[in-house]
């Protein structure tokens, strides 16, 4: 298989039904919207955006299952989905999450898809 | 634990244990059965009743023993699949393997890189298969295998156990294998240390990252809304398990039939080379009606094993999980039990089977321990004989009594669930978290051996249990032998006078004969004997001796209860011809002339035929799945306590309600 170096720059992951070649279009981090940077349940979160996630409320069993399937504390991810379950991506896995743990998860909202507002 | 094959023409060749690890969904059992085939054997783990497979691979002189241990998401969390891993790796099952084989997602290594990194800390000789190169290519993804085997300082080989590609590669890395030598992050490193390192090594040994996402995966986004939608989920839900059911049903039957004619003409063969007497009893109705009463359920296994293969190869299942989960959850279970619960309806034994499906082993106790209540197929010949001496003439209330049957049994599933949760196996079930596998095509190779291997273990297991069970049951109905009565010779003594002049007459009265021999037969035989003996305790349903022994035979199996009273009121055995049966049960009497059902025996007797555990195969299949008789005594003792207490409260009510 033909090894193609990693390119320095990469472009941020796809977000909802974007592309990569319409992400930058689509997502935007230097207009923040009202409400980003504030912590807020995984729930309350606006499907399509990226979040920095917080698991430190979650019990320890739920954490670590969490870590070792690679959503850990701090970590950037996109919320494909809200609601039972929320839907989260990272890279190309996604991951589904019962109600009962999204409700312990937090997250801090990065990008909006097309810089929208948050809601609430 | 290894094995040092030795055969008189060729020297020694040591055959080398691998133990294959690796993250849920990154196709470990795909390459276990690429790789083994059917030169596999399901065994459980020493002390615990867990299963791992085992299995041989030989390539010339290259010999692997490869054990499949369970996917896990690290090696330390306390679940038992990683103790179970560690265990193996630390040679405190049995002795430490001479190899590990870490099987990496390539379209998402990173967190395969983490728990091999754990792996390779356990210094023995370890090599990384990177598993569905192939996708990853199609996704844009490229590899440079040395540049991560220098960086974990093991052999990496690119492969797909889907298509075989490496194989060879594989293999020969496998045999020549030595502990790693690489500086890895130390287990006290923090997980951003850990995380860093990682990110740094596939930066310099892969390339297309950019290229995931895209199309791809909108469209994923749309099918992950839709099916689990609440609405549309469920909908979606609704007709594929309505379609796996169906093609269950309608598969299974043709050789079902075949296996009973099979058995049958084999019976049939047997008694006609035989002498008459016991041996040939034993051998005909005994061992060859054991034997058919045991691989009858293999074809349910099968398909159903083979349907949930392909189905959960889609990646579809994952998310179904979560559709029944919102329900489930209400009564203590997760949504993977919503599938062994449903395969219930068909038959309890490929449900219960099923229930591995179920990843905490407390759910999954649960879920076998109430699955029986679904209402499957046997008891449908004893729903329509009740419900036929209910509502007769009233295919409404008929209609509406079919369904109540079903649901009571799934209401006390679910409540029996949630009693079982907060008593006996009490405890939060496993946080509900899951990977959802990227959608594609099933592999039937892959099909068929994961249902070949279900159908093995249910003959191997279960199934000589099952043919014990049998036998035994057979014995209690046979013996002693009654005298034929007077009655029966006298009509055969006609039959011969009349052979000639009216044969068809002959054969009426020859059937009269059978009948009542075989009624004379079951009633002093020791099963009858029994029922006798147990009569007062089912009094209180208002059963005499005669539904007695009707319910202690169908014990054996629920379907033997029609057959049983059929026999027991002088027809025949045949169940074929429902109108006749149930115009002969309808007409029976007590010896004090009283109907033998009236409205509130027939109302007793369903619910305790909806509710009681009376299916012996069932209890040996619980046995083989919890690997201890405590839980199908349990399963046996509640099913059949509630539908006593129930029935005989329904029993008094409708009484007094229909003397006033």
């Amino acid at each position: 298989m033909t090894f193609q170096p990693p390119q320095s720059t990469p472009a941020p992951p796809s977000v909802e039904t974007a592309n990569a070649d319409t992400l930058d279009a689509l997502i935007s981090r230097t207009d923040q919207p009202a409400g980003q940077g504030e912590r807020r349940p995984l729930t309350l979160c606006p499907s399509g955006c990226r979040a920095t996630i917080h698991t430190d409320e979650l019990d320890l069993d739920a954490r670590q299952m969490l870590e070792a399937m690679g959503v850990e504390h701090g970590c950037e991810v996109e919320i494909c989905k809200v609601g039972s379950p929320c839907i989260l991506r990272i890279d190309s896995t996604r991951f589904g999450v019962g109600r009962e743990v999204a409700a312990r998860i937090t997250a801090t909202v990065t990008a909006t898809l097309n810089g929208s507002p948050l809601p609430g | 634990m290894n094995d040092h094959a030795q055969t008189p023409s060729s020297p020694p060749v040591p055959t080398r244990q691998v133990a294959l690890i690796g993250n849920p969904n990154t196709g470990k059992t795909t390459l276990f059965n690429r790789l083994c085939g059917l030169r596999a054997r399901t065994a459980n783990y020493p002390g615990s009743t867990a299963e791992m497979r085992i299995g041989r691979c030989d390539r010339g002189d290259q010999k692997l023993e490869i054990v499949d241990l369970p996917g896990i998401y690290g090696m330390d969390l306390d679940l038992p699949e990683s103790r179970m891993c560690r265990d193996c790796l630390d040679g405190r099952l049995e002795e430490t393997p001479d190899a590990i084989l870490v099987v990496i997602d390539a379209t998402a290594p990173a967190r395969g890189i983490s728990l091999a990194i754990a792996a390779i800390a356990r210094r023995l000789p370890t090599v990384i298969a990177l598993n569905m190169a192939d996708l990853a290519a199609r996704r844009g993804l490229s590899f440079d295998e040395d540049a991560l085997a220098r960086r974990l300082g093991v052999p990496v080989v690119a492969i797909s156990g889907r298509t075989g590609r490496g194989m060879d590669s594989l293999i020969g890395a496998l045999q020549t294998a030595v502990p790693g030598h690489a500086v890895l992050p130390l287990p006290s490193a923090t997980n951003r240390e850990r995380k860093a390192w990682i990110d740094e090594a596939i930066a310099g040994s892969m390339g297309g990252h950019d290229a995931v996402g895209s199309s791809r995966d909108s469209v994923y986004d749309r099918l992950d809304k839709a099916f689990t939608h609440p609405i549309l989920g469920l909908v979606v839900f609704v007709g594929v398990m309505g379609v796996l059911f169906w093609t269950i049903f309608s598969l299974a039957g043709i050789p079902m039939d075949l296996i009973d004619v099979l058995f049958e003409k084999f019976g049939g063969l047997a008694a006609e080379v035989l002498p008459a007497g016991s041996i040939r009893d034993l051998v005909v109705d005994g061992i060859i009606g054991g034997i058919a009463g045991t691989v009858v359920f293999l074809p349910q296994i099968l398909i159903l094993f083979f349907l949930l293969a392909l189905l959960e190869d889609t990646g579809y299942l994952a998310r179904a999980a979560f559709v029944m989960d919102r329900v489930m959850c209400r009564f203590g279970l997760p949504g993977q039990a919503f599938v062994p619960m449903l395969s219930s309806h068909a038959c309890a034994l490929p449900g219960i089977m099923s229930a591995r499906l179920v990843p905490d082993r407390d759910d999954r106790l649960t879920t076998i321990l109430v699955a029986p209540f679904m209402s499957c197929t046997a008891r449908l010949p004893v729903y329509v004989l009740l419900i036929g001496l209910l509502f007769d003439g009233s295919p409404w209330l008929a209609g509406f009594a079919f369904a109540g049957c079903y649901l009571l049994g799934a209401a006390a599933a679910l409540i029996s669930a949630l009693i079982a949760r907060r008593t006996i196996l009490p405890g939060r079930s496993r946080p509900m978290v899951l990977e959802l596998p990227a959608y594609r095509r099933p592999s039937v190779r892959n099909a068929i051996l994961v249902s070949w291997d279900r159908g093995m273990v249910f003959i191997k297991n279960a199934g000589t249990v099952i043919l014990g069970i049998v036998i035994v049951m057979w014995w209690l109905s046979a013996y002693p032998r009654a005298e034929t009565p007077d009655t029966a010779i006298a009509l055969r003594a006609d039959a011969a006078a009349i052979i000639t002049t009216d044969p068809a007459l002959a054969e009426n009265l020859e059937d009269q004969a059978n009948r009542l021999e075989l009624n004379a037969q079951q009633s002093g035989s020791f099963a009858g004997q029994i029922g006798s003996f147990a009569e007062p305790l089912f009094a209180p349903l208002g059963a005499d001796r005669t539904l007695t022994v009707g319910i202690l035979t169908s014990f054996l199996a629920r379907e033997v209860f029609v057959s049983s009273l059929a026999v027991l009121q002088g027809g025949g055995s045949d169940v074929d011809d429902d109108e006749s049966v149930l115009q002969l049960v309808r007409d029976a009497r007590r010896p004090d002339g009283s109907p033998l059902f009236n409205t509130a025996t027939a109302a007793s007797m369903l619910v305790f035929f909806v509710l009681a555990m009376q299916c012996l195969p069932t209890l040996a299949v619980t046995r083989r799945e919890t690997g201890s008789w405590k839980w199908p005594a349990l399963q046996f003792a509640w099913m059949t306590g509630l539908a006593w207490v129930l029935s005989a409260l329904v029993f008094a009510v409708v009484t007094a309600s229909t003397a006033t």
